[in-house]
């Protein structure tokens, strides 16, 4: 018995005690699986402008001849960690991606990279640069600083305002409150008089607001909300306050919130070109199944912003007029 | 009362021993998980926005001053076509649609007001507004194409790093020429700016001073600034380092050792 144990250990401490690395799984060959499939993976479907990103990557890879599959992840980990084992289990030859969380997405695209299925990034960044093939996102920081100007010129550098920030699991909430104040904190008549979290969700921004309001209403003079849905839920609780005089500012470009700062309800807001995006990444997925194996990291796309005075040059989640053209 | 081990027994309680000794020296030596101080990590990995801005001012943007457009031709050749003259003289970020450019020229200062200070080019090329306020975004960060995005794993430091460089901006160029700029000065200068779509053709376009070299002095008679003080500025030099306390009271000067501008 002793004999037997000792040889387990020495057995054991000679292959270092760990399990061997599996070799990469190898995906089926296309021929043998007819269409071959790619899979989108998006955080959230409980948002307009997640449900374009998704829809538009599964558009543009069925029109590139793939069969396409959006999966939720409900803004959940584990759920898109089930996903990821999902997709790689069932023969998915690239895998176009809006992560849940800059830090805890990693893993799965590690998992994928392991099994030589490529990730493509869309508009949220994952903190790592030796993972996915690719990332394709938003200047979030850009927009908000030049979304944080048109805000110092709209109430003419003074007043309060709150701030409705969004999921702080992700870098882009960060991003975009890091550039909004880099502008408006230099302008010591502007004062936050709140800052509070809604994870991006509409009804949960509706029921800070009206949280908000009665606190800090009195005097209000705007609210910043790190994105459209946000923002819609605050213009919500503003107008059933009858507080229509409170200027909303949200981030995305979600074709609602581009619909009332053309009625002039909502002040501002910057357009993400979730499209163009989207389009990209089957793009770039298409090409790396065709052989392309260079690709840039990170593909930046820069945020511009939409106000009632260029309203009219936007709509549809993008510019009326963009003819920029995909970089393969 | 206890029986005495017997010498086999005794053998294999000093053969286990032996074997769980090496087996804990070997785990001691290569463990298989490693536990070290958050200190330890976050020094080896914090990123330092200031010391990467001074860096870039010294080895990207200074040496990429000198290979700037002439702010004229770039400006007629935008109002031709402004996808080719992208394409052929400035740069845009990924799939970005605005483009960024590098320009320098000659001109006089024509007024200086809350808007920026209004330069009519030499040789009747058009106006530009040289910025006088504070300078924000990431125009200048990326107008070198230096600065790959992939470079941080983590793009927030990135954005740290254009708010540090748009602070030398400020402190180096922007605050000092502020000071001393007067209608009827010339001047020259290399600068940033960024068009997206079209550039109005009755409106001067706007551009973030990177370097001022004052060439001339107004007259006494014509000088008009934002102080009203006469301007005493009269070398072919580009303006000092000038320190930012009094402008941005929360910001400190860099060091010499996070480079120098030319």
């Amino acid at each position: 018995m002793i004999r037997r144990f000792a040889a387990v250990v020495i057995a054991c401490v000679a292959v270092g005690c760990s399990q061997p690395t599996p070799p990469p799984r190898v995906t089926a060959p296309s021929a043998a699986a007819g269409t071959p499939k790619v899979a989108v993976v998006i955080s959230t479907l409980n948002n307009p402008w997640f449900v374009v990103l998704g829809e538009t990557a599964k558009a543009r890879a069925e029109e590139l001849g793939y069969e396409a599959t959006i999966f939720d992840s409900q803004n959940d980990t584990a759920k898109e960690a089930s996903h990821f084992e999902n997709v790689l289990a069932g023969g998915y030859k690239a895998i176009l991606f809006n992560a849940t969380d800059s830090d805890g997405s990693i893993a799965n695209v590690r998992k994928a990279k392991a099994a030589g299925v490529p990730v493509f990034c869309i508009d949220r960044e994952i903190n790592a640069t030796d993972a996915a093939t690719s990332q394709i996102l938003s200047d979030n920081h850009g927009g908000c600083v030049a979304l944080g100007q048109h805000f110092v010129e709209a109430l003419d550098g003074k007043g309060a305002y709150v701030e409705i920030l969004g999921y702080l699991g992700d870098n882009n909430a960060h991003n975009r409150s890091k550039g909004f104040h880099e502008v408006v904190d230099n302008y010591p008549g502007l004062t936050m008089v709140a800052q509070q979290a809604a994870d991006f969700d509409r009804a949960k921004a509706l029921e800070v607001m009206e949280t908000l309001l009665q606190k800090h209403g009195e005097g209000l003079a705007a609210v910043f909300c790190g994105n459209d849905a946000m923002a819609m839920g605050a213009y919500q609780a503003l107008a059933a306050a009858g507080r229509t005089d409170v200027k909303v500012f949200g981030f995305d470009g979600a074709d609602e919130a581009v619909k009332l700062i053309a009625e002039k309800k909502i002040a501002a807001t910057g357009m993400q070109f979730p499209k163009t995006m989207a389009r990209q990444a089957a793009e770039y997925a298409d090409a790396w199944i065709k052989g392309k194996r260079d690709f840039p990291q990170k593909v930046p796309v820069a945020v511009e912003v939409v106000t009632p005075e260029n309203v009219g040059e936007y709509g549809d989640y993008g510019a009326k007029e963009d003819a920029r053209p995909a970089t393969n | 009362m206890p029986v005495p081990p017997s010498p086999r027994s005794r053998l294999r309680r000093l053969v286990v021993a032996a074997i769980l000794a090496s087996f804990g020296g070997l785990l001691w030596r290569f463990p298989l998980i490693r536990i070290r101080p958050l200190s330890e990590i976050t020094a080896v990995a914090a990123f330092d926005p200031r010391a990467f801005a001074g860096r870039f001012w010294a080895d990207d943007l200074t040496p990429a001053l000198a290979k700037a457009n002439d702010a004229g031709e770039v400006m007629a050749a935008i109002r031709r076509d402004g996808a080719e003259a992208c394409g052929s003289l400035g740069r845009s970020v990924g799939l970005s649609r605005t483009c960024l450019y590098l320009v320098r020229g000659t001109g006089t200062i024509v007024e200086v007001g809350s808007a920026g200070c209004r330069v009519a080019l030499d040789g009747g090329a058009g106006d530009v507004m040289l910025a006088t306020g504070l300078v924000f975004g990431t125009a200048v960060r990326d107008v070198t194409g230096t600065v790959d995005p992939a470079s941080r794993t983590d793009s927030r430091e990135l954005a740290a790093a254009a708010s540090e460089i748009n602070r030398l901006v400020h402190e180096r160029v922007i605050a000092p020429f502020t000071t001393a700029a007067k209608a009827g000065g010339r001047l020259e200068f290399a600068a940033c700016g960024q068009v997206q779509g079209v550039l109005p053709a009755d409106k001067p376009w706007k551009l973030i001073p990177l370097r001022i070299t004052n060439l001339e002095a107004p007259s006494a008679s014509e000088g008009t600034g934002p102080d009203e003080t006469p301007v005493s500025r009269s070398d072919a030099t580009p303006y000092p380092l000038a320190s930012a306390r009094g402008l941005l009271p929360h910001l400190e000067a860099p060091s010499a050792s996070e480079g120098t501008p030319r």
